[in-house]
């Protein structure tokens, strides 16, 4: 099992998880990464905060990546970039294509990056705001709830 | 390497917890600003993100390991792309 936690972001609590990346693109370099739990997310998403962490530590010209699918939410259409990375949570160790939203001019918006149902189908994900408790369940783990 | 990676995160919990803990005295410190916190402290703070990641590298704070937030009073409705 793996726990996350909810953290205040701007004034609100909501649902995190601590996770580091690997990039082979960078010789496997690692970012570390606050990663928002977004079950409306199809894919894991790098925000532009940490895309810049990551162009800026390690030279990366995010420009030189392939295209990705736009996104789109409520809010519109943003141009993403295609990047493997290696994604650690605890124990748990998988290979993802993430998206990386396309930087904007300054100001760089305060969003943060989202792990998606890429990376959550792996688990049975619990939520509960009345005790504070956000669990990635196991499949076994999960089984065992012997839930219908 | 994965005890490595292991022990990594471990560390980049606390500072997420850290933050956590003081962000209402961090809100009142550094009001709609970019804070970096590293090894539970804070390693900097300014309005403009280049700027501070500027300070980082030269204070040989590992930016790719800095915990970076902004600290804002605003509650903004968050409906991200997907």
């Amino acid at each position: 099992m793996i726990r996350g936690d909810f953290y205040t972001s701007g004034m609100t609590r909501r649902p995190f998880i601590d996770a580091i990346l690997q990039f082979p693109a960078v010789s496997n370099q690692s970012l570390d990464v606050k990663f928002l739990i977004d079950t409306g997310a199809d894919r894991t998403i790098l925000a532009p905060l940490d895309a810049i962490r990551l162009s800026r530590r390690f030279g990366l010209d995010l420009t030189t990546l392939a295209k990705g699918q736009p996104t789109t939410g409520v809010g519109g259409r943003t141009e993403t970039r295609s990047l493997d990375a290696t994604l650690i949570i605890d124990t748990f160790t998988t290979t993802i294509n993430m998206r990386v939203l396309e930087v904007p001019p300054p100001p760089i918006p305060a969003i943060p990056s989202l792990l998606g149902r890429d990376v959550l189908s792996h688990f049975a994900l619990f939520m509960e705001d009345r005790t504070n408790r956000v669990l990635l369940l196991e499949p076994h783990e999960a089984d065992a709830l012997n839930l219908l | 390497m994965m005890q490595e990676q292991i022990k990594e995160l471990q560390r980049f919990k606390k500072d997420t917890a850290y933050f956590e803990k003081h962000r209402d005295e961090l809100l009142g410190k550094y009001p709609e600003q970019w804070v970096a916190i590293f090894n539970e402290k804070v390693a900097g703070a300014s309005v403009d993100l280049e700027q501070l990641l500027t300070d980082l590298e030269q204070h040989a704070v590992p930016i790719e390991k800095a915990l970076i937030e902004h600290v804002s009073a605003k509650d903004e409705l968050l409906i991200l792309p997907s």
